[in-house]
């Protein structure tokens, strides 16, 4: 078995096309997510976090012999690239490396009447702009697509590490994008899940969440001797679980998301005592904060302090499980807490210790979680060496 | 590992262990065939009727498949994992959500269209119905890929985060269905009268292409 450790990572959200902005704009308080009056969107005024499409287009080299790319193609590209651009150690077009692509809804706004004539009819489907992103890369490797709703992030992540600790790949491209759609906004609207304002995650006042596009790129590498100068940053064991519960509201109990981490923490040789930091997934609607506040509680993890990350970008659903780990690591490398943008008083069951302001604690072990439409749930253990 | 039972919903016909179970050849197109099915051989579950095209698909399969296999007695119940292949994620339900909201005159997003657009639902759908609490996982690939499903299904049994795995291809492109499941288990009880072969990429290939 081999160790794996992460190499770096890149994050494109409304605030920014490099890690370093988004971090320097989450430590100033600063929040992407905006009121929009896109009608082609949604009819009324939404609040959500959306990537300027003229900043994409500037960043986005594409190769004049190559075709054209869809939106949430050139997202996932775009952040490889830049990941890909500060390790070159990694040869991104080699057998040994492998790409793991992670979305809920890829190309679905392919459907769009408007949209249909623009690309071949099987453009919609993950598999195809899997094939694309990987052949971008020069990768021959038949890429791995994980589509598991909003765990799917989490869950790349932890099979990525699982596959490399197999020895099958000495490397692996783990990117996890999407994009904020007339189909998701309208879908989530339906459901009423959608805040007014801002969201708030396990704050008293909260009551829904915001949309937020973005991809993010985590590399991974059984090479310790070719890592990049500065700390140490390990995957260690994860973990999903059902909570056979129901379709589309989270448990009451919080049972699979418990499992999840515990489960987490077992694979990964812990307890509970020995996790500084919990990355929770927040997306501020009442069912769901109250469902992981009980979880983490059940799971002996009160005490440990967490955030959310879902103020400063929205939720990003594929992609959150990346992009918050990617900032996760940087907080660990930093030795930073980042604050819960949005909270500002408990509104959940249990005493959970959620991160108000921004704080400094070296970190050696945290833990990411997600939960997610299916009832599904996953957790994955990081370690600072 | 050995897979102990398939189950295979292909061509109006539905086979357990490569025997046919129920046939209907008058069924006039796929929803048909699944509600004849559905009567024939499940018992009432009420939920089955909310389900979307690709949710009713997988859910049968799984209720043929797990037919008195009683699982939750013999492995812990975070120890029952799904790991689910298929090409068109959830593209049937995709497009009647989409018809919802293509014309503002007529624009009604529906909840219950929303809910299934995501592949993984129908393993939720299947984790309710049994308590299973396990893994859950969905693939997306062009073609049954056996390779992939046993590396996937093997990684995890390794790292003993499964015990018993229900693992196949669930695909409905809206035009063609076909649902092919597998029954893995890490080991079998004395006493088991099963018809079993290893769970190695070319029996895979070898069940999923009888019929």
């Amino acid at each position: 078995m081999h160790d794996v450790y992460v190499s770096g990572e890149n994050v494109i959200t409304s605030l920014g096309f490099t890690i370093e902005e988004n971090i320097e704009n989450i430590r100033n308080d600063v929040t992407g997510v905006r009121l929009r009056g896109d009608k082609k969107l949604f009819p009324e005024d939404f609040f959500a976090s959306i990537i300027d499409s003229q900043q994409l287009d500037r960043e986005f080299h594409s190769p004049e012999h190559k075709p054209d790319f869809t939106r949430f193609e050139k997202i996932m590209i775009c952040s490889a690239e830049k990941a890909l651009a500060e390790n070159t150690h990694i040869d991104a077009s080699s057998e040994k490396t492998i790409f793991v692509i992670s979305s809920t809804k890829g190309n679905i706004d392919l459907l769009e009447e408007d949209k249909k004539i623009l690309f071949e009819p099987d453009r919609v489907y993950l598999w195809k702009s899997a094939e694309i992103i990987a052949e971008y890369f020069g990768n021959k490797n038949k890429p791995v697509v994980i589509s598991n709703a909003c765990v799917s992030g989490v869950l790349a992540i932890s099979t990525a590490s699982e596959m490399l600790r197999s020895g099958w790949y000495n490397h692996a491209v783990v990117i996890g994008g999407d994009i904020v759609t007339e189909f998701v906004v309208s879908g989530f609207q339906s459901f009423k899940s959608l805040s007014f304002g801002p969201c708030k995650p396990f704050d008293l006042n909260r009551d829904g969440l915001n949309l937020g596009e973005g991809a993010g790129t985590i590399l991974m590498t059984t090479r310790k001797e070719a890592l990049p100068k500065g700390a140490i940053i390990k995957v260690l064991g994860g973990a999903c679980n059902n909570d056979a519960n129901h379709i589309s509201g989270p448990s009451r109990t919080g049972e699979g998301l418990m499992l999840a981490v515990t489960r987490a923490m077992k694979n990964s040789g812990l307890t509970a005592e020995q996790i500084d930091f919990i990355s929770a997934h927040g997306t501020a609607t009442p069912y769901n904060d109250e469902m992981e506040s009980k979880a983490f509680s059940a799971a002996g993890l009160c005490h440990v302090p967490l955030n959310s990350l879902k103020g400063y970008f929205g939720h990003t659903l594929g992609a959150a499980g990346i992009i918050e780990s990617a900032i996760a690591i940087q907080g660990m490398k930093q030795n930073i807490l980042f604050k819960t943008m949005g909270y500002s008083e408990l509104g959940v069951t249990e005493k959970i210790s959620v991160v108000d302001r921004l704080t400094e604690k070296t970190q050696k072990y945290i833990v990411k979680t997600a939960s997610g439409f299916g009832g599904c749930n996953a957790a994955v253990i990081l370690e600072k060496l | 590992m050995l897979i102990t039972k398939t189950a295979h919903i292909v061509d109006n016909q539905v086979l357990v262990n490569g025997n046919i179970l129920y046939h209907n050849e008058e069924a006039i197109d796929y929803k048909d065939f699944i509600k004849s099915t559905f009567r024939q051989l499940c018992p009432a579950y009420p939920k089955f009727f909310k389900m979307d095209n690709l949710c009713k698909l997988a859910f049968l399969a799984s209720e043929v498949l797990l037919k008195d296999e009683h699982l939750t007695e013999k492995y812990p119940k975070e120890e029952i994992g799904l790991i689910i292949m298929n090409a068109s994620s959830s593209i049937d339900v995709d497009k009647d959500h989409q018809q919802t909201i293509n014309s503002r005159e007529n624009y009604f997003p529906s909840p219950s269209f929303f809910v299934y657009t995501l592949p993984n639902v129908m393993l939720g759908e299947i984790c309710i119905k049994n308590h299973f609490f396990g893994e859950n996982a969905v693939y997306i690939s062009e073609h049954f890929d056996a390779d992939t499903l046993f590396r996937q299904v093997n990684l995890f049994f390794n790292i003993n985060r499964m015990s018993a795995c229900i693992t196949g291809w669930i695909e409905n492109n809206g035009t063609n269905y076909e649902a092919f499941l597998m029954l893995v288990e890490v080991d079998l009880k004395v006493g088991d009268l099963k018809e079993i072969c290893n769970f190695a990429v070319p029996e895979i290939y070898k069940l999923f292409n009888r019929q």
